[in-house]
């Protein structure tokens, strides 16, 4: 520094702010004028100070987020001339979404650029399909990304995939070592979030959900791909990757590996609604945003429309535009320092550690998902959340969306025989918008 | 036999690294009360009611101009008053700005971080009988997307982010010097 610009002013300890906040309050109780308390437990104090945060955690964030389009696999040739168009007009990285086997994906990979990363959503799992995969990518030298999780498949459909092997975790033993340029596991933790999870809990449960397989499976030659989705608690969400990320280094350096996670966020559905579209639009941004600033690797994101509108061209452009905008105005170190964010995230890492430690000395996530333990912790935080937003959710009768409606926007269940209770994504203003239809 | 990870502890720490932004200790040590935490826009006190006089500008070349044309208003604005007589005090607490335009949040966040300080820095020549004079009132906010903000009431969380702190310093630097009150 040249000269001394704010001489005139003393500093100001931390001390001296709460004094001084202390004697505004005019006798009213500090802790519960000015502190505030998160679902997850988490008192956010008014102000954070640099005497505080003498220590901060060292983490290794991805320095740059690449963006991702989301494609819906039905038609090869549709398909195959959207990925030709995007690659035309610089995409990223894709992540394919595929019904079934029959569908011949290798057709459009050979479009795809090696640079370019592949993701894949695959609703079924099958050794032969994704040999052929890795064959394509083989000759390519590049890595495809195949987010293959049984305990995430059990989770939320109640039941394991479907293999020709005795047991799923057999199945991927079996795969992994008959391939080699597939990155097969994944471990999605953005179920928990839809579903109603805190962000201390979304952290332990992720990562009591990746020791299942670090217990099981021998070979781990990639890293691990964790989908992830953010809600609109901007410095939370930061923090919660944030968070998330240390506690996978340090977790799975006790099992002997060495690979690293792959944070692939997406805006979260759990607080999109139908009606304010303009109010969805303002949340995925800001969610975007902080995906980012926490040091997402990979991001998507959806049309304000998505609930209840097929993809349409018009408002898939305007998203991916958005997304791209956010993407080249952000980098992740630009939240590096913040006390705010710095203290969080350690207080975050505390609890979901704590967490996770519990749930491991109670027998592990799926003991715990069988128990039904799981699914009540989540139904307690869920219940918490709903509260809150049911007393600030407004409804606007000028709004008329009922003859747009394309696509069923409400939870459906699908009879069916299940060995564990599944964890079923809601929406918050589900009852809401139910009613407001009816009004219409 | 699950494997024991009772032992596994948050040890990875780095120290807070030495800086040496002079303006810190006033930025972070700045009283919470002038920025804004009443109406959560972790800018500025902004009390719509009471300001009788707006400043602002349009059709600038650039945010650092706006600003910079806005604050020298602000400035010769409280200079005629003072000459009228008025108090310091009262001058202020009539006067607010609107500052929009910005293309993202977070030069946003450093330039009305930047403008607070400058600001104060003007008032406190006066000697104002009380602190709140010196906070930056804010006219409208109207760009500041409230969604992202809602949900956790702490005062200027971005302070300490090095990225923004020494954009913000830096802003401060060119405004004290073009406005020649250093």
């Amino acid at each position: 520094m040249k000269k001394s610009l704010f001489a005139e002013f003393n500093a100001v300890s931390s001390k001296q702010w709460k004094q001084k906040i202390q004697y505004e309050l005019n006798g009213a109780d500090y802790n519960q004028s000015v502190i505030w308390e998160s679902l997850e437990g988490i008192k956010v104090k008014p102000f954070y100070h640099r005497d505080e945060t003498q220590k901060i955690l060292k983490i290794n964030t991805s320095k740059k987020a690449i963006s991702c389009q989301n494609v819906y696999v039905f038609d090869i040739e549709k398909t195959i001339a959207k990925v030709v168009q995007a690659i035309e007009n610089n995409a990223d990285s894709f992540i394919f979404t595929i019904e079934n086997k029959t569908i011949d994906l290798c057709k459009v990979l050979e479009k795809i650029p090696p640079k370019i990363d592949v993701y894949f959503n695959f609703n079924f799992f099958d050794k032969a399909y994704l040999k052929k995969i890795d064959a394509l990518a083989q000759q390519k030298n590049c890595i495809y990304y195949c987010n293959i999780d049984p305990i995430g498949h059990l989770s939320k459909n109640g039941n394991w995939i479907n293999t020709e092997e005795k047991d799923n975790f057999d199945a991927l033993n079996n795969t992994i070592n008959e391939t080699s340029n597939l990155a097969l596991l994944s471990v999605n933790g953005d179920l928990y979030q839809n579903v109603g999870a805190n962000c201390v809990q979304q952290i332990a449960f992720t990562l009591a959900h990746c020791v299942e397989y670090f217990s099981r499976i021998s070979n781990i030659k990639h890293p691990i791909l964790i989908p992830i989705s953010v809600g609109s608690d901007y410095f939370f969400e930061i923090a919660k990757l944030r968070a998330l990320r240390y506690l996978f280094d340090i977790i799975i350096k006790e099992f002997g590996f060495n690979q690293t996670c792959k944070l692939i966020v997406f805006p979260t559905k759990r607080n999109k609604t139908i009606y304010h579209a303009s109010e969805n639009e303002l949340k995925i941004q800001a969610e975007c945003e902080s995906a980012i600033l926490g040091g997402a690797d990979v991001i998507y994101t959806f049309p304000s429309d998505f609930l209840y509108k097929k993809t349409n061209y018009k408002s898939t452009i305007k998203a991916q535009k958005q997304l791209e905008m956010v993407v080249q105005n952000c980098d992740s170190s630009q939240i590096n320092g913040s006390y705010f964010v710095e203290n969080l995230t350690l207080e975050i890492a505390e609890k979901a550690l704590k967490m996770f430690k519990k749930i491991e000395q109670d027998g592990g996530f799926l003991t715990l998902l069988k128990e039904e333990k799981i699914q009540q912790k989540i139904k307690e935080s869920a219940e918490k959340e709903q509260k809150n937003f049911d007393a600030t959710y407004k409804i606007d009768s000028i709004e008329k969306i009922k003859n747009e409606i394309e696509l069923y926007p409400f939870l459906k269940i699908n009879p069916r025989k299940i060995i564990v209770p599944p964890l079923l994504p809601k929406r918050l203003a589900e009852s809401h918008e139910k009613k407001q239809l009816e009004l219409e | 036999m699950r494997k024991n990870l009772a032992t596994i502890a948050i040890t990875d720490f780095e120290n807070y690294p030495e800086t040496n932004w002079e303006h810190l200790d006033f930025g972070a040590g700045f009283p919470p009360f002038l920025r804004g935490r009443e109406t959560c826009t972790l800018f500025g006190k902004t009390n719509f009611s009471t300001q009788k006089t707006i400043v602002s500008k349009n059709n600038c070349e650039s945010v650092f101009e706006m600003l910079y044309l806005i604050l020298l208003e602000g400035i010769q604005y409280v200079h005629n008053e003072i000459e009228k007589g008025e108090l310091i005090d009262t001058i202020t607490e009539n006067l607010s700005f609107a500052i929009t335009g910005f293309e993202n949040e977070l030069d946003k966040t450093a330039y009305l971080r930047a403008c607070r300080m400058v600001w104060a820095k003007t008032v406190k020549k006066f000697n104002p009988k009380n602190d709140q004079a010196m906070a930056l009132n804010l006219a409208f906010t109207s760009d500041i997307n409230y969604s992202k903000y809602k949900t956790s009431p702490t005062v200027d969380p971005w302070g300490g982010s090095y990225y923004i702190e020494n954009l913000t310093i830096e802003i401060a630097e060119q405004l004290i010097e073009k406005l020649k009150i250093g």
